[in-house]
């Protein structure tokens, strides 16, 4: 993978604002992650050159948070919340569906999909919650399925369900705004 | 009594015309605590901290004048303050609005506890899904410091402190407060043992640290405004102010409410606020705050000791809203996110559900939690497969029974909860699911159930 002069900077801007340079270990992985969608041996050479650590350590944390991943994903990834408050509302169901509709099976990538169960997404009193790329969709009740996934192809189209950097404006005015409600 | 709201933390949440800007805030007398507190003397604000007697919100319900109080401020090292919005507690969704709706909330009390324990820097950790939480956030910031209310400087007091945003990335440990210094240090979030690593005296970098769950640092300013004694006199006197309940799960309306402690009981939330159950429905088990804390049965009745010496007893639909009363009945309040379960809920599916989550998230330093979280996942799978043995449901108990008091950081207990308290009031339906299994061989799972819990 291409490391640029740009991500460089970016990089620097982040570990400027810890005490120690390894603090930023998360952020900057974060960064990584976003920009080149997983991390392979370059990627892992360059935060820990970056971060002043032994690739083994960036690696380590690479294998121990679930967000970061050394497969590339879809370009659509779909997490569903399995956890309780979520399944009781239906969660569980709703993920099968959502892989007999997208081909995929659950915890794998096929085409440009992802799908995945995940554990609580913070938002239990909505359920059943689903995340796709850094957009929320709550409510979404399994029978529903079917037009959840028509909306989420028309929005994958039209480009508005593309991963935005962390670093950019807040979408909608601070809320959540979910572009679909069940 | 009867059941009803009193929003002060969520006081702006989901208002008509409300927005997330710094010019809104300011318009409600936001900031104004944080002007008048940097002209006063740090201790003294402490001091009021530790008269109000508020309790931490995130869960362990320890009061947090007294986590300042034990800050190492003899050691000469800095100080630092951590903010713990990384909420992953299953069922716990209060942080979330404050952080999406009004983040300004929150700096002002990370500024105001940042100045009282008077920390070098402060940072706030917030979950990685949060990702648009964090993009309101660090406008807000931005915003903040444009207005000199976080940098150099503040208000002109000549006290700096910045505030560091750091996302979290999927980990439910990492809301362990030593986890999450691991984390926060650059490590894989491992918790460390306590002692020596308390973080009032080894926290982040070895340096005393503080670490607040964001509703608990909502609270300062509030405690600055009205005085710690005014504080300490809301609700009742063992825990004081209001809780914000996020109850889930199988009732009518499901949310968020901010109530007095103590102020209503568990039927009076919902049956009043919730709507009570779905139609045709009853109540069947409630898990009072959050996930790992224990389940109680709805037609359960607890012996209760009076402050004057006389037994009395409780139903569960009667206990109040607070933290003692729940502890009488032999669970906690924890984060308050209640999940409310009905008689179409097949209680093995739910603990097997719950378990898989601790499988999934025991960080895997420690055996007891690793292997025992594996096990019990392992063991409710198979019962609710139709594999399961007679003897599965004392196995059960044992590993989770094993697991308490063994592990390095509160998840081990946290996991181990659920499974004993499932198991010990539930018992029969454990019992009972392997014995029809046996009957009528695998077809157990194609019980008349409404909901697959995994």
């Amino acid at each position: 993978m291409e490391i640029d002069s740009q991500l460089e900077m970016e990089c620097d801007a982040l570990i400027g604002q810890y005490p120690q340079k390894r603090s930023a270990a998360m952020m900057v992985m974060h960064l990584i992650q976003e920009r080149f969608g997983y991390f392979d041996d370059t990627c892992v050479e360059f935060a820990a050159k970056k971060l002043g650590v032994e690739p083994i350590e960036v690696y380590g944390m690479l294998s121990f948070y679930p967000m970061y991943s050394d497969k590339p994903r879809g370009r659509v990834h779909i997490k569903v919340c399995r956890t309780l408050s979520c399944a009781l509302s239906g969660s569980v169901k709703l993920g099968h569906e959502l892989s007999k509709l997208t081909g995929c099976p659950i915890g794998s990538t096929k085409g440009v999909y992802t799908l995945e169960f995940v554990e609580c997404l913070g938002n239990c009193t909505n359920g059943p919650n689903v995340q796709v790329n850094d957009k929320l969709f709550e409510g979404v009740a399994p029978e529903d399925a079917e037009k959840f996934m028509e909306k989420i192809a028309a929005l994958d189209k039209s480009g508005e369900l593309a991963q935005k950097p962390a670093s950019a404006e807040p979408q909608g005015e601070g809320f959540d705004s979910p572009a679909y409600k069940g | 009594m009867g059941a009803k709201q009193n929003r002060i933390i969520y006081r702006h949440i989901d208002l008509d015309g409300w927005d997330a800007s710094i010019e809104k805030y300011m318009s409600d007398g936001g900031y104004e605590v944080l002007k008048s507190a940097v002209e006063r003397i740090p201790e003294d604000l402490c001091q009021e901290v530790l008269k109000s007697n508020i309790r931490g919100r995130g869960g362990a319900g320890f009061p947090i004048g007294m986590k300042w109080k034990f800050l190492d401020r003899r050691s000469g090292k800095p100080i630092y303050l951590i903010c713990n919005a990384d909420e992953s507690e299953p069922g716990t969704c209060k942080d979330r609005l404050l952080i999406y709706q009004d983040p300004h909330q929150i700096i002002e009390g990370v500024m105001c506890s940042a100045f009282a324990i008077r920390a070098k820097q402060a940072f706030i950790y917030i979950r990685g899904e949060y990702i648009n939480g964090y993009r309101v956030l660090m406008r807000a910031i931005q915003q903040a410091r444009a207005k000199g209310f976080v940098g150099d400087n503040i208000c002109g007091s000549g006290y700096s402190c910045d505030i560091t945003v750091c996302r979290g990335a999927g980990c439910y440990v990492c809301g362990e407060e030593t986890g999450l210094i691991s984390s926060l240090a650059g490590r894989r979030a491992y918790p460390r043992i306590k002692p020596p690593y308390f973080p009032a005296a080894m926290g982040l970098y070895d340096c005393p640290t503080a670490v607040n769950n964001v509703e608990t640092l909502c609270w300062v300013p509030q405690i600055f405004k009205l005085g710690g004694e005014a504080v300490s006199k809301m609700g009742v006197q063992s825990d004081p102010g209001t809780h914000i309940w996020g109850v889930s799960g199988l009732v009518k309306n499901p949310g968020r409410y901010e109530i007095d402690s103590g102020a209503c009981t568990v039927g009076e939330l919902l049956y009043d606020l919730c709507g009570g159950p779905l139609a045709g429905r009853r109540f069947k088990a409630i898990i009072p705050g959050g996930s790992s804390m224990k389940i109680l049965r709805w037609d359960e009745k607890f012996r209760i000791k009076g402050a004057d010496g006389s037994e009395f007893e409780r139903r569960t639909e009667d206990i109040p809203l607070d933290a003692v009363s729940f502890q009488q009945c032999g669970t906690a309040l924890g984060s308050c996110g209640m999940i409310v379960m009905d008689n179409t809920v097949d209680m093995v599916e739910a603990l097997a559900n719950l378990n898989q989550f601790y499988a999934h998230e025991s960080c895997g330093q420690c055996t007891p939690c690793r292997e025992g979280t594996t096990w019990m996942s392992r063991i409710t799978r198979r019962i609710c497969e139709g594999w399961g043995r007679e003897a599965d449901v004392d196995l059960l108990k044992s590993v989770a029974d094993n697991m308490c008091g063994r592990t390095i950081c509160a998840l081990g207990e946290g996991a181990a909860w659920p499974t004993q308290s499932n198991v010990s009031k539930f018992r029969e339906e454990y019992v009972e699911k392997i014995r029809r299994q046996e009957t009528v061989g695998g077809q157990a799972r194609l019980d008349n159930n409404a909901y697959r819990l995994i």
